[in-house]
């Protein structure tokens, strides 16, 4: 009887991930799988974008949902090579979140929904969403430019460079965009809370 | 450097002094270690770009978010597809067979034929017989005029 040889037992490679290009292509061609696969990994990065930029996480949702229903749409116009597809994504999502605010009344930072919270530790929880509320509210009062540099650099960690590649502007405009959004930040959060930033006021 | 100057270095680059321009940034950290304002600068700044980095609480999206945009996908591929077939069937439509327009007719005709075809086999009918008694009269007359024209020839 024939013995089967056992192959050693290395462990056996995880297929590599497809990157964003290759699924982007798949689903130029219509494949939808490939399209969610792409939708879960970027996900998440749009909504928090959006949420930054939009006071209601419900709002962002849906904004984030819109966005990519229409990227599907969409998809045959992207070309690889011209830009990475997040960079394309961040600025579509920029581009749609500022749209979706100028067609929404400004919102004032008493708008903002308060967190509820009754666990344990509510107390530092709740210094913690009070110092978050009080940052969206101050966030909120940058222009539109302002918060998405202030996004973009913060919260989705991106270089300056980067940054200027989704605004459609340069390095040192970016530089301007983040001293003014710094610089106003600081005045509306030491006439908001000392305790927030300390006694430097 | 001055406080002001350097409060406008940490605006336009940050609490990070590995982000500040090589060539200023011995003197500004010189400054913020001899100077207790510049140095509560800096601690300002980096509390607000920590906060900024960290302290906005964003809610989980929906668990079934990315299957809603499916959702909305396949209904909007299907509805497109369904719309391509049916324009599809429209212009593959064969054109009506001899058979069914003869059906058609007949159909028609049995509907109408009570009112219309009667009359108008009727008209017709008259027609032809006013048509032939015409021509029979007249060949009748041409017949007189052949025979008066034969009667002069043969009798000059």
């Amino acid at each position: 009887m024939r013995r089967l040889t056992v192959p050693s037992a290395e462990p056996l490679a995880a297929p590599a991930e497809p990157d964003d290009d290759t699924l982007m292509a798949n689903a130029a061609a219509g494949d939808q799988a490939a399209f969610r696969t792409l939708m879960a990994r970027h996900f998440r990065r749009v909504y928090s974008l959006a949420f930054r930029m939009i006071p209601n996480a419900s709002d962002a949702e849906d904004l984030a949902q819109d966005i990519f229903f229409t990227v599907w749409l969409k998809r045959a116009e992207w070309q690889p090579g011209e830009a990475a597809f997040s960079t394309w994504l961040y600025r579509v999502t920029l581009n749609r979140c500022i749209d979706f605010k100028r067609k929404r009344k400004p919102v004032g930072e008493d708008q903002i929904p308060e967190l509820a919270d009754d666990r344990p530790d509510a107390a530092a929880l709740l210094q913690q969403h009070q110092a978050s509320r009080i940052l969206r509210g101050a966030t909120l009062k940058l222009s539109n430019e302002q918060q998405a540099a202030l996004a973009l650099f913060y919260q989705q960690g991106l270089s300056n460079a980067e940054t200027a590649e989704i605004l459609g502007t340069s390095v040192s405009a970016v530089e301007s965009l983040l001293k003014r959004a710094r610089n106003r930040l600081r005045k509306i959060l030491r006439n908001r809370s000392k305790d927030l930033l300390g006694d430097s006021g | 450097m001055g406080l002001q100057e350097f409060q406008d270095l940490l605006d336009r680059y940050g609490g990070d002094p590995r982000d500040w321009p090589a060539d200023r940034r011995s003197e500004a950290l010189a400054l913020a270690e001899t100077s207790l304002d510049a140095y509560r600068l800096i601690e300002e700044m980096r509390r607000i770009e920590l906060m900024l980095a960290t302290a906005v609480d964003t809610p989980d999206p929906s668990p079934d978010a990315v299957s809603r945009v499916m959702d909305r996908i396949r209904d909007h591929e299907s509805s497109l597809a369904g719309a391509t077939m049916g324009y599809a069937t429209a212009e593959r439509k064969d054109p009506p067979s001899v058979g069914a327009v003869r059906a058609l007719l007949s159909e028609v005709g049995d509907v109408l034929g009570g009112f219309v075809y009667r009359p108008i086999i009727l008209f017709a009918a008259m027609s032809l017989a006013g048509i032939l008694v015409g021509v029979a009269d007249r060949a009748a007359s041409l017949q007189e005029i052949q025979g008066g024209f034969l009667f002069f020839m043969m009798n000059p």
